[in-house]
């Protein structure tokens, strides 16, 4: 595609709340039919610079040019910009059921939007959007076009918006983080969608993604944002291949996919301002087949109401062992119940059927204080660190609350534990007073493993311990994790939806699908020789970080 | 991960609060103190003895009589501040106990759930369907009203709201993951609710006690004002009001300036209420 005529031109972008300048000098063009990336961590900027092209950011003093073939947006009077946004200029945002209205119809909001940005009568915008709706792929437009949003699933709801996009016919398609809501499945369908229709229509996409694998496969240029900077621009190949700043660097390192290599640790390049020593180099804990069983879980069945005289098995028959200082991977997309075994195995929900036995002892038989002091031997780290630690409390007191809990220690011997406790996962004794707020996403991880380890227990459960971090913290937390396993004998349940993580820290790895588990077995026989369709579709689905062998597998899955 | 989350975090940090909230917060605050103080310190604060009768019968607003005379020629600016310092220890006492008694209830009835919850909940379901004047009024009629047993009546009143919106409060908490966690790490139940969820819901106790503050003074106000509250010759601002709307003719001073000290007490009350409710360590609002 030619980029000598622009379609959209950002010259120079800067947006400033108050003295905090989160996008600081953004510039890029994007061509027609051009698939342009901006890629980043949480905090770099990229959402804000496209929600800036759009004037969307309110409260901000935006300074800058956002040329669309040549007109400046940023000076447009506000109601010629209307007619922009959404016209000729869309977006889709990251999460479809709150960007769409749930007491309206899907047919509705369509025509509204058809109507919006053309003269077309009731009739013939109605007609319009049931062929936007067969062409992203919503199946029965006719019956589905008079549905609400809640009976589509969150594929189709994205679908969706990309069919409200797109029919206006827009120049610009601005996707923020359009697949992160989505299963990985799910994903490869969305990616595939936006391709062809900016080949059908010529539309220049910018795809802005936290994930290095999604825009390797997509994009044409690459933009990579840190600081509310871009600091390199290139084309995908050129990118992926051999990456010119440190920061793009660090950021591929980071990425865990099916290709890397499990038995080393990844590779975190110490970078000037990381919020943590990097950690040491950790060997996976070996894989002691002879080891024995420290947790048990047989036959459990667990089911959720839903309504009168309507269940949903939550989590049906499920088996399987844990081995004394192994990791013990279960894998599964939303909804397929690995939640809601993490917290069978720690005795925090009540079971319908099946045992869970914790050292050879049936949990459901154990009460009360001793149930207590079982629970010394077992901790667990939460998906969100922001909500899993009292926002109320400073690091210390929220390390120190499970000694208190057990009343361990005097005050002195307290405060000792728990400086060697941070130092263990790598904070210093800084941190001790700092509230969960002041922190990094990555920093509260850490606060939440240290209060998980103060009781120096058997058995971690890390229930998606490491999905809401940003990839160079992810790589990080993980192996810290590894290094803490093999140092303190630890044995872990690591529950992910993300199946390369889960490769790389487990011995056994299950899949789970819809509370049922599908498949499991040594790590390295199932990912060699899959034998459930599901465990093969999901294992297609991953996005590789590397732009040719990304095409090859969306061309792979696609027939 | 996604910049969704980091955007209105940086809204938080980076755009200061209207002044105006703040503001407002201390006006609030330093009125309701100015008020407070003066009432409870009326022994010093008082220009006369509330009891003391002068040659002046239903004088007006002067500088010796700020408020002017009533009937017996008494200064009114005194007994109103000695009035009001029975009025805010009515209200103060009837807070605590709906304070104490609605929290323990509401936390119990969250914590404990099924069951229990259950019959927590419909007893205060009872308590609520019961008009609170006719329920104040029984009790004044069968016990001598003193001020001690008026706080507690009107504290009685006053605890079902409270413990309902403790309990759906904390129900809201118990399902945060820090919570769990703290249930995994195996914090006994009083630790994790004293030590863990009540800091976290602080900031709407403050706001119940502020609604259920002003709640108490217009309660005690009715009471008296239909002569079931405090009896003359000691008064509260309701015993004064009432007192002055029968004299209304002779002086309109009498009634009024009680009367604008229960409303302007109540209305910074309120306020305040909702200056705090606007505050919370999460950056959302209540």
């Amino acid at each position: 595609m030619s980029t000598d005529d622009p379609v959209l031109d950002v010259r120079d972008l800067r947006v400033a709340f108050g003295d905090t300048t989160p996008v600081n000098g953004v510039s890029f063009t994007l061509g027609r039919g051009e698939r342009m990336g901006i890629v980043g961590e949480s905090g770099s900027g990229k959402s804000l610079t496209a929600l800036s092209i759009m004037r969307l950011a309110h409260q901000a003093t935006v300074s800058g040019e956002v040329l669309l073939q040549g007109q400046d947006l940023l000076t447009l009077p506000s109601r010629q910009m209307q007619k922009v946004r959404g016209g000729r200029v869309a977006m889709v945002y990251q999460d479809p059921m709150s960007s769409l209205n749930p007491v309206r119809t899907i047919g509705h909001q369509l025509v509204e939007a058809i109507r919006l940005h053309s003269d077309a009568s009731r009739v013939t915008a109605r007609r319009r959007a049931l062929d936007m709706l067969g062409e992203v792929g919503v199946p029965q437009p006719q019956e589905r076009f008079s549905q609400y949003p809640h009976e589509f699933s969150g594929g189709m709801r994205q679908r969706v918006m990309i069919a409200m996009a797109m029919s206006s016919g827009p120049e610009v398609l601005l996707a923020d983080e359009p697949t992160t809501a989505l299963d990985v499945t799910t994903q490869s369908l969305i990616i595939d969608l936006l391709d062809r229709l900016a080949d059908d229509h010529g539309t220049g996409v910018v795809l802005i993604t936290h994930d290095l694998g999604v825009a390797a496969g997509f994009c044409d240029t690459v933009n990579v944002m840190r600081h509310g900077e871009v600091v390199e621009t290139a084309p995908a190949a050129r990118l992926y291949r051999s990456p010119a700043h440190d920061y793009t660097r660090t950021l591929l390192s980071s990425v865990v996919d099916l290709t890397i290599d499990v038995d080393r640790p990844i590779r975190t390049e110490a970078r000037p301002d990381a919020d943590h020593p990097v950690q040491p180099a950790a060997p996976p804990a070996p894989a002691d087949a002879e080891a024995a069983p420290l947790v048990r879980v047989e036959h459990v069945v667990k089911s959720y109401r839903l309504g009168p005289g309507e269940h949903v098995r939550a989590v049906d028959d499920a088996s399987f062992e844990i081995r004394r200082g192994q990791t013990f991977g279960l894998v599964g997309e939303s909804g397929s119940g690995k939640s809601t075994v993490s917290r069978a195995v720690l005795a925090l929900t009540p079971l319908d059927a099946g045992t869970v036995s914790f050292d050879g002892r049936d949990l459901s038989t154990v009460t009360g204080p001793e149930l207590r002091r079982l629970r010394r031997r077992m901790q667990m780290v939460f998906q969100d660190p922001y909500a899993a630690l009292n926002r109320r409390r400073t690091v210390a007191e929220i390390v120190a609350a499970p000694l208190r809990a057990h009343k361990i220690g005097d005050r002195a011997g307290r405060r000792q534990t728990v400086d060697e406790t941070l130092e263990l996962v790598g904070l210093g004794p800084e941190f001790r007073n700092r509230l969960p707020r002041s922190m990094s996403g990555g920093q509260c991880q850490r606060v939440a493993i240290a209060r998980a380890l103060v009781l120096n227990p058997d058995f971690l459960v890390l229930d998606e311990s490491v999905s809401s971090l940003d990839v160079s913290i992810q790589a990080q937390v993980l192996n810290l994790l590894r290094d803490l396993q093999t140092r303190l004998g630890l044995t872990y349940l690591f529950i992910s939806h993300d199946l390369a993580v889960v490769r790389y820290m487990a011995h056994h790895v299950a899949v789970m699908r819809r509370g049922v588990i599908v498949e499991q077995g040594n790590r390295d026989e199932l990912f060699a020789s899959p034998e459930h369709p599901y465990t093969h579709s999901l294992m297609a689905a991953i996005p590789i970080a590397d732009p040719e062998r990304e095409r090859r597998r969306r061309a792979e899955i696609l027939t | 991960m996604a910049d969704s989350r980091s955007m209105p975090r940086l809204r938080r940090r980076g755009v200061p609060l209207p002044h105006r909230g703040r503001w407002l917060t201390w006006f609030a605050v330093g009125l309701l103190v100015l008020l407070l103080v003066g009432c409870l310190a009326a022994t010093w604060a008082a220009p006369a003895d509330p009891t003391a009768q002068s040659g002046e019968r239903f004088a007006g607003a002067s500088l010796s009589h700020p408020f002017g005379t009533d009937e017996l020629g008494r200064d009114l600016f005194s007994r109103a501040l000695y009035g009001g310092r029975l009025t805010f220890l009515i209200a103060g006492g009837a807070t605590a106990v709906a304070m104490l008694v609605g929290t323990l209830w509401g936390m119990g009835a969250a914590f404990l759930g099924g069951l229990l919850d259950e019959l927590l909940m419909r007893v205060a379901d009872t308590l609520m369907a019961i008009p609170q004047i006719l329920f104040a009024l029984v009790f004044v009629a069968a016990f001598e009203p003193t001020p001690w047993r008026l706080a507690l009546i009107v504290g009685v009143l006053l605890t079902p709201t409270t413990a309902r919106m403790v309990r759906s409060t904390v129900l809201t908490e118990l399902q945060d993951d820090y919570v769990a966690a703290a249930v995994a790490y195996g914090a006994p139940s009083h630790q994790l609710l004293l030590r863990e969820v009540l800091p976290n819901i602080r900031g709407q106790l403050g706001v119940q006690a502020a609604i259920n503050g002003a709640n108490a003074i217009l309660v005690e106000a009715s009471l008296s004002f239909v002569g079931l509250g405090i009896q003359p010759p000691e008064a509260t601002w309701g015993t004064l009001v009432q007192q002055g709307y029968q004299r209304m003719y002779q002086s309109m001073g009498y009634l009024l300036f009680p009367a604008a000290l229960i409303f302007v007490t109540i209305w910074m009350l309120n306020l305040l209420a909702d200056q705090l409710g606007g505050q919370d360590p999460r950056g959302r609002a209540a």
